[in-house]
């Protein structure tokens, strides 16, 4: 079938288009080129005046594996507040800060979204983290596996292993756990706090295998751009949420020397220590080492007031995190000598010096990194805001004086110290749209979504453009999904089930051997039941497609 | 289906869910001798995977043997006609799960595991404060002090001593021998494990109806002062040297068992424990391994979690996900004759029955070995995931979800085949 999307204002920076008026032709779930001339067009939907851009994509957003299913079992309380039913359609769900699979993957189509991606899957969790995302409808999915804590790397690290072995371990984990990309998480934090350690520096040494942070992030990212893998290391650096933090992370960018480097939810970790409560923004030196270093690129994990729950497994952080819980409530695990995880549940209010100054810095860096491409919208999801919060979210960005009225409600002390009521940056559409479509796709190396040119999956979403961008990218008019339309000014029209991605760098298989070995020996399952085969994920998908991208990187780093 | 052995196979048997086991599949299923099974699980495969001929009977309405088919279809008439059904049992993987929280959801079912009882015991206390806990391979290869409270721990999970405790090359603790276990209050009359070397664990006895007293005390102890009344006649100093032992350790873990802890408000217990935990991670390291899993339930609650968005013991009756774990018991359900319905399964262990239905239509979903059932209007054998179905199977620690091989085929539907047919096929969406 052929359908023509006629005569919207196209957003697609993917190829420079921002707001020319055009068409879109979709045929079995693809984009096409315009037909010859009198062609049949089996479906002419007239989007004149409306804005159409590809189908968004949340490059960093907690939507399964098992701290997400600890949330769910620790906040009834919360999703009593927030009951969904079922339609005919759509099954029942439920949950604000950590809504059930289903509840995510309706919520994220009703709004635009297409894809989505879990960032912090544990490789031994890997299977529920896929069983999870498998549950989650509509939307395509995708996962970051996790290392750096792992007793495995850092004990090749203590012993000296080259790099290549190295490679050849992490290419190993990410094509036995089926992930497009790899994160790092406190480097050597989660390990040092089983061995009773609290705090963890970039340069100090990880009191049993004496390796430094630095060492593992470097490392870590090297692999991947030896690997080719595209997605750089996703790095959850050192000492989040730690006043005076922001060293590390402009450290941390530099510790990379040059090597593609992702740096997640900065927000949380661009804190100075300056007035007299020991705690000031430090998004500006953030902000412009980012500009400066063309190899960092970050998500902010904009935090929203209200309530919420942090899901990390940045264990070592989240136990010292709890004090703060609200309800003061926390989980926290070590797992598997392979990371942890720790679930707290937080009440982000604009009346807490803290909080909102937490708020102020998010949207500071935001505004102060000049190239959309390389910072991305996000809200860490749920830790700084469950993701229904990005309409919000994107009218903060996008109107200057909402933004000031906003500033003026939250604790006074906190606005002054803040920068941000100078700032007059307004992020455009087609902004938006590169941080929510043609960036995430670039920097994941999907090259058949976030964009609208033949070949690309027909992903598609139509706006009713709006003075309140609010209301705009709350409930887009049409949300195409592989050609269909699935929800419809807010509403789910249609459920189908989507893509899994996945990265398959090569490796030498001989690294089996010794880890067949090392889990026989040390752990407690046979490597052969933790390995994740194509058929397997292909088996989770609810009959979506096992997508693999290439592995391909330009050029030497920076 | 294959005659070889096949290795690294995982027990669905209980929480513990061991992958190293050598299976000989058809035409019976056993354990090959040497095969790393424990008593339990060599017990159940050949029971639960026991050989059917041609000729069984496969399913039952009203006791007398009908065709499959004629069984599916009668109780798709009976959910069809149910105003209040439950769904008990739930004792499957996470596929049959699945399909009945799918099933529920169109027919309005609540969903109750058979172990609820006991996973409410450690909920109530995750809903309320919260807790520090740990993974089997982490207890391997890190604990120092091991403190099993109100459980010999072995009689459900057989191996978790040799799997986790009494290993040779832990990575980060001292030898099997160095390494402490101490029991307190473990069920008397039952032989506790010794180590390789015949050494035998410390045991602090506490009588019967006491444990939580004595976890109150440790978690006093523990934290430096004692509740105000505590009791003279329990061992108080032996209490003493445990809690100056788990500050003195490395990684102190305290095991123990929900399903053990059989007596009311059970919870405070648990929070007595993790509160202690708690403190001691103030100064050093120390986690929890609340242990459970067995009959799927960890499965089933996983499952639940993620597509309902709460635990089991949860309502779909008004078209949406309501949690209350005291209302929606199957117990309590059945007494205030609430229920007109009861689709339940059993996967795992033929020694878990249904309770006696009232006037509830029983629809029983039961493995191989399960006798007849007489209160049941229709029954049907199942194929159990990791005999003769495909599946996935949530371990002890809730982190590790392992896969389950179908290893013969005698012809049985799996729960998830049934739920599903129900489901799309038989008017049920009318229900």
């Amino acid at each position: 079938m052929l359908t023509r999307l006629k005569g919207g204002k196209i957003y697609d920076p993917t190829r420079g288009l921002a707001g020319t008026v055009g068409d879109i032709y979709m045929r079995d779930g693809w984009i096409v080129a315009a037909p010859a001339a009198g062609t049949r067009i089996d479906q002419d939907i007239d989007v004149t005046g409306r804005v159409v851009m590809a189908g968004a994509i949340d490059m960093h957003t907690h939507i399964g594996g098992g701290k997400v299913n600890i949330a769910r079992n620790m906040l009834p309380e919360d999703h009593r507040g927030d009951p969904v039913y079922h339609t005919e359609l759509c099954r029942a769900g439920c949950g604000h800060v950590a809504p059930s699979t289903l509840t995510t993957g309706y919520r994220y189509a009703a709004m635009g979204y297409t894809a989505c991606f879990e960032p912090a899957m544990l490789p031994t969790n890997a299977r529920q983290a896929h069983l999870e995302m498998g549950d989650t409808p509509i939307v395509d999915k995708g996962a970051y596996a996790m290392l750096g804590s792992d007793d495995f790397l850092l004990r090749m690290m203590r012993d000296g292993a080259d790099q290549q072995r190295i490679n050849d371990y992490v290419a190993w984990t990410i094509c036995s756990t089926q992930a497009l990309g790899l994160k790092v998480v406190n480097p050597g934090g989660i390990s040092e706090f089983k061995f009773n350690g609290r705090k963890l520096d970039l340069d100090q040494e990880n009191s049993h295998y004496h390796v430094t942070p630095r060492q593992i992030v470097h490392t870590l990212a090297r692999s991947l751009h030896e690997l080719k893998v595209p997605h750089p290391l996703h790095v959850h650096a050192s000492n989040l949420g730690v006043p005076g933090n922001f060293q590390t992370t402009l450290d941390t960018m530099v510790g990379a020397e040059g090597y593609p480097i992702h740096l997640t939810h900065i927000q949380f970790h661009s804190y100075g220590t300056e007035g007299d409560r020991k705690f000031s923004s430090q998004a500006a030196l953030i902000a412009e080492a980012i500009n400066r270093q063309k190899n960092v690129s970050a998500d902010v994990g904009q935090i929203m007031f209200g309530q919420t729950v942090t899901a990390s497994g940045d264990s070592m952080s989240q136990h010292r995190n709890a004090a703060y819980g609200s309800p003061r409530k926390s989980v926290v695990m070590d797992i598997e000598c392979d990371a942890g995880c720790g679930v707290v549940p937080f009440k982000y209010k604009d009346k807490n010096f803290v909080n909102a100054l937490q708020w102020a810095i998010g949207l500071e860096i935001f505004l102060l990194v000049d190239d959309p491409w390389r910072i991305f919208l996000t809200t860490d999801h749920p830790n700084g805001a469950p993701f229904t919060s990005y309409p919000h979210l994107i009218r903060l960005l996008m109107d200057k004086s909402f933004r000031r009225d906003a500033l003026a409600q939250i604790h006074p002390d906190a606005a002054t110290m803040s920068t941000l009521g100078s700032i007059d940056r307004e992020y455009t559409l087609n902004d938006i749209a590169i941080m929510t479509r043609s960036a995430p796709a670039k920097i994941l190396g999907l090259t058949d979504c976030g964009h609208l040119a033949p070949g690309a999956r027909a992903d598609v979403v139509v706006y009713r453009e709006d003075a309140n961008p609010e209301v705009m990218f709350t409930a887009p008019e049409y949300v195409f999904k592989n050609g269909t339309v699935v929800a419809r000014d807010g509403e789910i029209v249609a459920v189908m089930w989507g893509d899994v991605h996945a990265v398959k760098p090569q490796f030498d298989r001989a690294i089996e051997k010794p880890l067949a070995d090392y889990f026989e020996r040390h752990l407690t399952q046979r490597l052969g039941n933790f390995r994740i085969s194509d058929d397997e994920v292909r088996g989770l998908t609810n009959g979506g497609e096992l997508r693999v991208h290439a592995c391909q990187r330009d050029g030497s780093p920076t | 289906m294959t005659t070889a052995p096949l290795i690294d196979q995982a027990c669905p048997f209980c929480g513990l869910a061991c992958d190293d086991l050598v299976l000989q599949g058809g035409p019976d299923l056993a354990v090959r001798a040497g095969g790393g099974a424990c008593p339990r699980a060599t017990r159940l495969y050949a029971q639960v995977g026991a050989t059917l001929q041609d000729a069984d009977a496969r399913a039952w309405i009203a006791g007398a043997p009908v065709p499959v088919e004629t069984a599916v279809q009668e109780a798709a008439r009976l959910l069809g006609r149910a105003q209040a059904p439950l769904f008990g049992g739930l004792s499957t993987d996470v596929h049959g799960m699945r399909s009945l929280v799918a099933l529920a959801d169109r027919c309005g079912a609540v969903l109750d595991h058979m172990n609820a009882d006991g996973k409410l015991r450690n909920l109530r206390t995750v809903q309320d404060a919260g807790w520090i806990t740990t993974t089997l391979s982490e207890v391997r290869n890190r604990a120092d002090v091991v403190v099993c409270f109100g459980s010999d721990v072995r009689t459900r999970f057989p191996r978790f001593f040799e799997r986790c405790v009494w290993v040779d090359e832990p990575m980060f603790a001292p030898q099997a021998e160095e390494r402490e276990v101490i029991f307190i209050g473990a069920p008397p009359g039952v032989e506790l494990p010794r180590s390789p070397a015949g050494r035998m664990p410390q045991v602090i006895d506490i009588p019967a109806g006491r444990l939580p007293e004595a976890a109150a005390m440790l978690r006093g102890l523990i934290g430096g002062s004692l509740p105000a009344g505590t009791a003279t006649d329990l061992p108080l100093e032996a209490l003493r040297a445990v809690a100056a032992r788990l500050h003195a350790a490395r990684y102190g873990v305290v095991v123990w068992v929900a399903a053990d802890m059989d007596w009311p408000h059970a919870e405070l217990c648990v929070q007595s424990l993790t509160a202690a935990i708690g403190v001691l991670n103030q100064t050093t390291r120390a986690a929890g391994l609340p242990l459970g899993g067995s009959d799927g339930d960890f499965s089933a609650d996983a499952v639940m979690l993620w597509q309902t968005g709460y635990p089991y013991r949860s309502s779909l009756a008004t078209g949406t996900a309501r949690y209350e774990p005291v209302m929606n018991a199957t117990a309590a359900l059945l007494a205030r004759d609430e229920i007109d319905f009861m689709l339940w399964t059993g996967s795992f262990d033929p020694e878990r029955r249904p309770p006696d239905p009232g006037r509830a239509a029983l629809v029983a979903l039961t493995c191989v070995g399960t006798p007849l059932l007489p209160d049941a209007a229709v029954q049907i054998q199942i194929a159990t995931p990791g005999v003769d179905a495909a599946g996935y199977f949530f371990r002890a620690d809730k982190v590790v979800a392992l896969p389950l091989r179908p290893m013969i085929d005698r012809q049985l539907p799996s729960v998830a085949q049934l739920a599903s047919r129900w489901l799309t096929g038989l008017g049920v969406a009318a229900c």
